[in-house]
């Protein structure tokens, strides 16, 4: 876990300015969730964060270091996407190592964290199956499974509880956009 | 139940008459290339008389058959995997990079898809000559790159189109780069798409006369088209010997069709976004 800071965080599409200057302190281990109606940027502010959007002016910290132009794979956070994301042609399993797998973990250490990880989401007994094979619910756990097994500095849910109990989002959540 | 009897006897019966429509011209094909040389003409009825393998023999023994095949296999795996890396990696530049005029490069690559080979053929001869290509396998293979390329970059980019770009953006945030992440997860879902564009470049490449034929004079670098051509000469043609040649010609395409099409199924993205 880390702090978050925005400062004068500005983002436009062409013309049309989407985030207004925003400015947001987050603690360490603090739990935050965004609230607005659709279409108000609440989806643009993660992906800023995460490094999948550019942001078109101020600044993005994470801890003591400035992300704003560093490539999602070294800002150290993880998120689970508005639509799931699932790699289609890999397993449950493949999925939810994949972050591990990136990071250069031997297959066995990976196949224990995952069984791990499956187990807190209720996941055993699917490992095998392909994400076309799961139900919506089950689908988001797999999301959830790939976001922390790998215990990121921030952790982003994007509308986490369009599917699921809240308490199991809210046991595991830093930054959330609702 | 919905079909009656009648109904189905009458499908499948005109199932039956299309199929030996279309099939016919190769099951004549085959009659012919296995009837003694110089008989074709005396064949009564629809059945082969007196079957031989003499054609086939000679193909092999007398003409460079294998030569032929040899030289349109490299030039049509040639161009067409060279065609489907080139053509990928424009189409993905054009499907998931923003830039100014990436709808004019579009429209330019479709544009040169408008005008017929034959009045490219000439301008592109000029070109080969001053560059020293004519009557190369280098310049064989370029060409009908000319001709996959912009169907590969089209094909590609509806291909990439369809993959969520969220899914490389997980990728990322999962710790890819953006090369990796394309390697990881975009490559392998974009597959089948891919040896579709690969039979498409192979049996173009295969199936070309025109540029064999014009830039192409040395008999040892002709492909099997230009060389089955070569049987149809001024004042007679090997009919029995054509035939065989274009038996033969026929397997490799299938061979590829038979080993790519298994890549080829949908639903691959099922289950990944909602
Ligand atoms: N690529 C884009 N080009 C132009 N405008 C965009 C683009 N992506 C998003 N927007 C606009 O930015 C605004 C914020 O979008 P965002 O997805 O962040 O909304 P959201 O708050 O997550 O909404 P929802 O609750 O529906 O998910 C929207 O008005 C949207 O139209
Ligand atoms: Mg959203």
């Amino acid at each position: 876990m880390a702090t978050v800071s925005f400062s004068k965080v500005v983002k436009s599409y062409g013309d049309a300015e989407v985030i207004h200057g925003a400015d947001i302190e987050i603690g360490d281990g603090e739990f935050v969730v965004f609230v607005g109606p659709s279409g108000c940027g609440k989806s643009t502010l993660l992906r800023m964060l995460a490094g999948l959007e550019s942001i078109s002016g101020g600044e993005i910290r994470i801890g003591d270091r400035v992300v704003s132009h560093l490539p999602p794979k070294d800002r150290d956070v993880a998120m689970v996407f508005q639509n799931y994301a699932l790699y289609p042609h890999m397993s449950v399993a493949d999925n939810i190592g994949f972050p591990l797998k990136m990071a250069g973990i031997a297959p066995a250490e990976r196949r224990t964290k995952v069984a791990e990880v499956a187990g807190l989401l209720g996941l055993d007994g699917l490992l095998d199956r392909h994400p076309r094979q799961l139900s919506g619910g089950q689908r988001q756990r797999v999301a959830m499974g790939r976001a922390i097994i790998r215990q990121p500095s921030v952790f982003l849910f994007d509308e986490p509880l369009s599917n699921s109990k809240a308490s199991a989002a809210a046991r595991s959540g830093s930054a959330t956009g609702w | 139940m919905a079909h009656s009897l009648g109904s189905q006897i009458l499908r499948t019966a005109a199932l039956a008459v299309l199929g030996m429509i279309v099939l016919f011209p190769v099951y004549w094909m085959a009659v012919i290339a296995l009837t003694p040389t110089g008989f074709s003409r005396s064949l009564a009825g629809i059945f082969p008389q007196r079957i031989t393998f003499e054609n086939f023999a000679m193909l092999f023994s007398e003409r460079p058959m294998l030569r032929w095949i040899g030289n349109s296999i490299f030039v049509a795996a040639a161009s067409s995997f060279l065609s489907l890396a080139f053509g990928a990696s424009c189409g993905y530049a054009l499907s998931r990079i923003r830039f100014r005029g990436s709808g004019l490069v579009l429209i330019l690559v479709l544009a040169t898809q408008m005008m017929p080979a034959t009045s490219i053929v000439v301008p592109l001869y000029i070109l080969f000559r001053d560059f020293g290509l004519l009557d190369t396998m280098q310049g064989m293979v370029l060409g009908h790159i000319s001709l996959v390329a912009p169907l590969a970059i089209w094909m590609s980019k509806g291909f990439f189109d369809s993959i969520p770009a969220d899914l490389e953006g997980a990728a990322r945030i999962d710790g890819c780069s953006r090369l990796s992440a394309y390697w990881h997860v975009t490559l392998p879902l974009a597959l089948p798409g891919l040896a579709a564009i690969f039979i498409y470049g192979f049996v173009t490449s295969w199936h070309d006369f025109l540029f064999a034929k014009t830039l192409i004079n040395s008999q040892s670098l002709w492909t099997a088209a230009t060389g089955i051509s070569s049987f149809r000469g001024e004042y007679f043609t090997l009919h029995e010997l054509q035939m065989a040649a274009a038996l033969v010609f026929a397997l490799p395409v299938i061979v590829v069709f038979l080993i790519m099409q298994r890549r080829i199924v949908s639903g691959a993205l099922a289950g990944s976004v909602r």
